[in-house]
């Protein structure tokens, strides 16, 4: 029977039945196909299911350029089982991690596929002499590429505008990074987990100011899978599925000089898509936790409030308080996020809707927020400061 | 729930375009949006651009969708894949309830491309790169050499095919690369790797292609729509060391998934990935149809396939070239293929392949009223 979800009508809900990732690492001596094929493995483990069991697989990864391999997707096809299924890679940059579960649950919902396999990976170490280079070419080629911009110099462009419209002082920031990396402690994929202080950040290496070396997330390879299923096959698999109640997703134009750069309005269309589906009217009292995408330490305060969780330019006022933390009242990326896990840039996406599945499962060990957990909402962002995806999952 | 084609719009097949990518997106995204009379600000709920970054020369290349799509703070995203990708994505999208309508699009300025070749050998394992380094098109002849030999095919059968099929392009308006041969012409043709002559594979074409997906109810309130009965896919990735040689296992595959939708093939019309001449018959094999028939009923007109001369004469785009046989479809489904026009059939079946070094290939089952 069909169902109504605030908006639309689906047949089957669709649930995350298992994850599976690999460690995130500076200079993994895996393949890229090896990465990737190793997190299918663990999520396939995870649900008791094999391959043959999976009907479609949705992937996702970041720039070509990293690997040096055009087409990509038909790269590692194979190696994540891929073989005689449909297979389709999407793509919206950063925000390409979160936009693999988005693309999964329409995969579902159609009544095209009962089961799907949801992968990210990255593998940036390649790409030499450092992975910024490959940032040289994301440019438009008429306008911008001339003058050599670099992506660390937007971000912080787009910091100091963040800092200067909300009155947001640097150490402020900072706690960010000192929550994140002290979070990850307790992530056994964690890359740069660590026990940090403002002084350690604000005394870090500068890289274009304010952007300090430890305000950013660093370069890392990895992988990440999920597997959704619909309602009735969920329930065959596991006793614990964890339903994908909304999702969305935004692209603004790719002129980032024209818009407003201290909030991702893009990232707040992404959110009310997704919170409409879940019939969600309150984000900062219906959300129990968030994993908002943390690139940069400043960037996690902005998608929590382009995600509604706190107005604008007040998030910061709440890590103070501690009410981000994973005992507060809101704890935003409990998982350690790619501060403190890792950044491979389209698995970290995927990294973050994981960690919603192991919290809202009971299967965070450690990590697992103090209080009850029933909802909770993920991000990712990416492109030239132009793409917001979002999912949203219950329990 | 039905999910019907109600607006489509394309510029080219042209052997150079004279445009920048976001005005060649924009202008076809205009004639598809104005053709399906819907406001792409209020009537288009998602976009869809299929493209792949080394292709476009841009790294992220999915950063440049939204602006010429109308897609800017829209849902929009990029399927790094072919067109025939992009309209199962739409097309899962609408059948979802998620959204109403969808705008998918593909484009190829392949003319702006300085090294294609080294572009197309990046797509190889880097373990297999230095054995077909300037000779991607050995992988074909090899595919190609061994069909021949398990159909027991001769050169001078695929000669006759080809001839065929460069000529059916001479009535079509996107037969840019047609040819008026003769079988003798084809004796002096050069091989570039036995048995695969250079002839043999589609030249490359500027292209660009846009269309329009609705779920059933604002369909029907259209006056033309095409239905998209059913679609499926099957991929081997790049693996060309453990594909399956001389058969197209991919389609293969995704017609044993839609095999129980097609009663009958007489009654549909054929429009099959054609960029290699032999994989015309491959595909269609895939299909159902035993090769050596299949020449004989091409040739006496029983079947109707490729009528407008196929990728053999409009060229091929990149991930654009699916689009290219959708739009063949589409317009013998609606009576739109002037000279080439097909009477009779309300129904067609789309066969696609993403080309080499990809085994990735799919099924459309396509319908008018």
């Amino acid at each position: 029977m069909s169902r109504l979800v605030t908006n639309i009508y689906i047949k089957d809900k669709v649930a995350v039945v298992s994850a599976g990732m690999t460690k995130f690492t500076r200079r993994a001596v895996e393949s890229t196909k090896e990465l990737a094929w190793e997190a299918v493995n663990r999520a396939l483990e995870d649900a008791n299911m094999e391959i043959r069991d999976i009907e479609c697989i949705v992937s996702g990864s970041a720039p070509d350029a990293f690997d040096g391999i055009h087409m990509k997707g038909e790269s590692y096809s194979s190696s994540i089982g891929g073989s005689y299924k449909p297979h389709v890679r999407v793509y919206t940059g950063g925000g390409t991690g979160v936009m693999v579960p988005v693309a999964g649950w329409w995969h579902v919902a159609s009544g095209l596929c009962d089961t799907v396999l949801l992968v990210a990976e990255e593998k940036m170490s390649p790409a030499q002499p450092h992975p910024q280079y490959v940032f040289k070419h994301i440019w438009d080629p008429i306008t911008e590429k001339p003058l050599e911009p670099n992506l660390i110099w937007i971000f912080a462009l787009e910091m100091r505008r963040y800092m200067y419209k909300y009155n947001v002082k640097k150490e402020d920031i900072a706690l960010v990074s000192v929550k994140n990396k002290k979070n990850a402690l307790d992530h056994p994929s964690a890359q740069v987990a660590e026990k940090i202080t403002v002084e350690d950040v604000l005394n870090s290496e500068v890289l274009v100011w304010p952007v300090n070396r430890l305000d950013v997330s660093p370069v890392s390879d990895g992988a990440v899978a999920l597997i959704l299923a619909r309602e009735k096959v969920a329930k065959t698999i596991t006793d614990t599925p964890v339903w994908l109640e909304g999702i969305g997703f935004t692209l603004e134009d790719s002129m980032w000089i024209n818009r407003e750069l201290a909030y991702p309005l893009y990232v707040e269309a992404a959110a009310r898509m997704a919170y409409k589906m879940a019939g969600i009217e309150r984000p900062w009292k219906e959300i129990d936790f968030a994993e908002p995408y943390d690139p940069f330490d400043y960037k996690e305060l902005q998608h929590a409030e382009a995600l509604m969780l706190f107005n604008k330019g007040e998030a910061y006022k709440a890590t103070k308080e501690g009410i981000t933390e994973r005992d507060g009242d809101l704890p935003l990326s409990p998982s350690g996020g790619l501060l403190g896990v890792g950044n491979p840039i389209a698995a970290a996406g995927l990294m973050k809707v994981a960690e919603l599945y192991y919290q809202l499962s009971g299967r965070a060990g450690k990590r697992q927020v103090k209080k009850p957990v029933h909802t909770g909402v993920a991000q990712a962002w990416g492109d030239l400061l132009e793409a917001g995806t979002v999912v949203v999952m219950k329990n | 729930m039905r999910v019907g084609i109600i607006g489509i719009g394309w510029l080219g097949p042209y052997k150079e375009a004279n445009f920048h990518f976001q005005e060649f997106i924009f202008k076809t995204a205009q004639k598809s949006y104005e053709s399906s009379g819907l406001d792409p600000r209020k009537d288009i709920d998602g976009f869809i651009s299929c493209q792949e970054d080394f292709w476009e020369g841009v790294s992220i290349s999915d950063e440049f969708a939204p602006d010429p799509l109308g897609g800017a703070r829209r849902p929009t995203f990029t399927v790094a894949g072919d067109l025939m990708q992009g309209l199962a994505e739409g097309y899962m999208m609408i059948r979802s309830n998620l959204f109403n309508a969808v705008a998918i699009e593909a484009h190829s300025l392949v003319s702006d491309i300085r090294s294609l070749d080294s572009i197309t050998l990046a797509a190889f394992d880097p373990q297999y790169r230095e054995i077909f380094k300037g000779k991607v098109d050995a992988l074909a002849a090899m595919d190609m050499n061994r069909f021949m030999n398990e159909r027991r095919l001769s050169r001078g059968e695929i000669d006759e095919l080809l001839v065929l099929q460069k000529r059916k392009g001479i009535k079509s308006s996107i037969g840019i690369h047609s040819l008026n041969l003769s079988k003798r012409d084809l004796e002096n043709e050069k091989y570039s790797f036995y048995p695969l002559k250079e002839i043999d594979k589609a030249p490359f074409s500027d292209f660009a292609i846009n269309v329009v997906l609705a779920k059933e109810d604002l369909a029907k309130k259209h006056e033309e729509v095409i239905w998209i009965d059913d679609l499926w896919y099957t991929s081997h990735g790049n693996a060309i060391d453990t594909a399956e040689y001389g058969k197209a296992f991919y389609i293969e595959r995704a017609f044993k998934k839609l095999r129980n939708k097609v009663k009958d093939l007489s009654e549909y019309y054929i429009e099959v990935d054609d960029r290699y001449s032999y994989k015309l018959l491959q595909h269609l094999e895939a299909i159902g149809f035993e090769p050596r028939r299949a020449i004989e009923d091409i040739i006496n007109d029983n079947i109707k396939v490729n009528e407008c001369g196929g990728l053999l004469s409009s060229g091929q785009s990149l991930e654009a070239t699916s689009g290219l046989e959708v739009l063949n479809a589409f317009l013998q489904l609606t009576h739109k293929a002037g000279q080439c026009q097909v009477k009779g059939l309300s129904k067609a079946i789309v066969v696609t392949w993403r080309g080499l070094p990809s085994f990735t290939g799919g099924i459309i089952l396509l319908s008018g009223e």
